[in-house]
């Protein structure tokens, strides 16, 4: 068993002793980056128990497949806390209430999973296609950006991009999570 | 021209910038195709997913969702929020506790010795630099010139070999080769240069390299800040460790953010 195997197995098991450890070793970096954010501690505490749960139920559940277990218990926060940030307070996941809260954490673990597809995809483009997504979507001009990539003209870059989302696009459509995951 | 049309659309859609006619008209051309629909949601889901202040927004009818929201109510995931919020009530309270001072000030001055002897063992039983060094430097972690359906360059290639092979004073003459003449991809030439120049353990010449990175207006500029932290570390250099990683924790879209504030928060 791999050392990420055992701490998962332990995580799933709810070893007090790993519990201890996943706390002294995660949730303060959880903590500085909601702060850094406009966040609260008791935003951090809220969020980090939330993430568990998730996370929980992602491994468990869906079985995911992680390259890093910390990493991505860290990314569940982050992205927690950008939904809860970028939402009103209605649908705020209140940690300790008789409220079902279940639809708003089934909500976030299925978007959750659209987001791995599609950072996991990405993460497979060239260089190039990613560093020309990553400032269309940044909303950086194409006359800026066909000047920082060295593209002819604007046009050029443009189609660049295209051939770039259309050729990723394809790679999530033809992933058999898509179908799962994408709105009916 | 149709994929020039299509980006150029869905751009100035995704930023808002259609006027009420423009917009309705290109709702019209998206019912009429299907395929350029597609293309527009897929590209908003992609934006969402990318950005770091933005997250999916809408109502989830996905068939995935039904059963997950099931599985939250179920016993073994009850039972784990049981444990991890008990957890959190020991863990988080514990360190609320107030003592009044007059009633308690014999337990609160042991207290103090203890906590000063503690604070000595923290100090000496903290992870040492070297250890740090070793659980966070990831030299092998490189960037990849395998490419998916375009031509390969044999130079950069063959610069990805050399490292792999341990071939480090050959990767960098290759690297400096290259860069000489290449327009494209240079700071994942620089990269595997001052890797190599890392492996051959002439740090001052890789921080040069690795700050000529930093200081570009590559993409992916804050690499060079990452790795430059990574030589700090390993040269006991706390100072400009501590400065590198502030800097890094500044923005979360800069490089390994996660593991700069980690890195930060077991030095401070």
């Amino acid at each position: 068993m791999t050392q990420k195997e055992d701490s998962i197995h332990k995580f799933l098991n709810g070893d007090a002793a790993f519990l201890k450890q996943l706390y002294a070793k995660n949730y303060y970096g959880v903590e500085t980056y909601i702060l850094k954010n406009s966040g609260t501690k008791d935003n951090a505490k809220d969020i980090f128990q939330h993430g568990l749960l998730v996370l929980y139920t992602l491994l468990k559940k869906d079985k995911l497949q992680v390259s890093s277990f910390d990493n991505y218990l860290f990314s569940v926060c982050k992205n927690l806390w950008i939904k809860q940030s970028s939402q009103n307070s209605v649908t705020k996941l209140p940690l300790q209430t008789l409220v079902d809260e279940s639809p708003d954490l089934a909500s976030f673990h299925v978007e959750q999973l659209q987001w791995s597809l599609y950072k996991e995809k990405y993460e497979l483009l060239k260089e190039t296609c990613k560093s020309i997504i990553k400032m269309t979507l940044a909303n950086i001009s194409y006359a800026e950006i066909s000047k920082k990539l060295k593209y002819p003209n604007e046009n050029a870059a443009r189609q660049k991009a295209f051939r770039c989302k259309t050729k990723l696009f394809k790679m999530i459509k033809s992933d058999s999570r898509f179908k799962n995951l994408k709105n009916n | 021209m149709e994929d020039f049309l299509w980006e150029l659309k869905t751009e100035r859609f995704l930023n808002g910038e259609m006027t009420p006619e423009e917009l309705l008209a290109f709702e019209q051309e998206q019912v009429a195709e299907p395929e350029l629909k597609e293309y527009v949601t897929l590209s908003l889901q992609l934006k969402k997913a990318l950005s770091e202040k933005d997250w999916f927004s809408h109502k989830n009818t996905s068939a995935h969702y039904n059963i997950v929201k099931k599985w939250y109510q179920e016993e073994d995931v009850l039972d784990f929020k049981e444990k991890i919020q008990q957890y959190a009530a020991e863990e988080f309270t514990s360190k609320k506790k107030v003592y009044s001072l007059k009633k308690y000030w014999i337990p609160i001055a042991a207290a103090c010795i203890l906590a000063c002897i503690a604070m000595i063992y923290q100090f000496t039983a903290q992870p040492s630099m070297q250890q740090l060094y070793s659980e966070y430097a990831t030299w092998s972690d490189t960037p990849s010139f395998i490419v998916q359906d375009e031509n390969t360059t044999n130079g950069k290639e063959q610069i990805e070999l050399l490292y792999k092979n341990k071939q480090y004073e050959e990767c960098i003459s290759a690297a400096e080769k290259f860069l000489h003449t290449a327009a494209t991809d240079k700071t994942n030439v620089m990269i595997y240069k001052g890797f190599s120049l890392v492996q051959l353990h002439g740090y001052s010449k890789a921080l040069n390299v690795f700050e000529t990175i930093s200081k570009s207006d590559a993409i992916d500029a804050s690499k060079g800040l990452w790795y430059m932290a990574l030589i700090y570390l390993k040269t006991e250099d706390t100072e400009n460790l501590k400065t590198t990683l502030q800097i890094i924790t500044t923005s979360d879209t800069n490089y390994q953010y996660s593991k700069a504030l980690e890195l930060l928060h077991s030095i401070e």
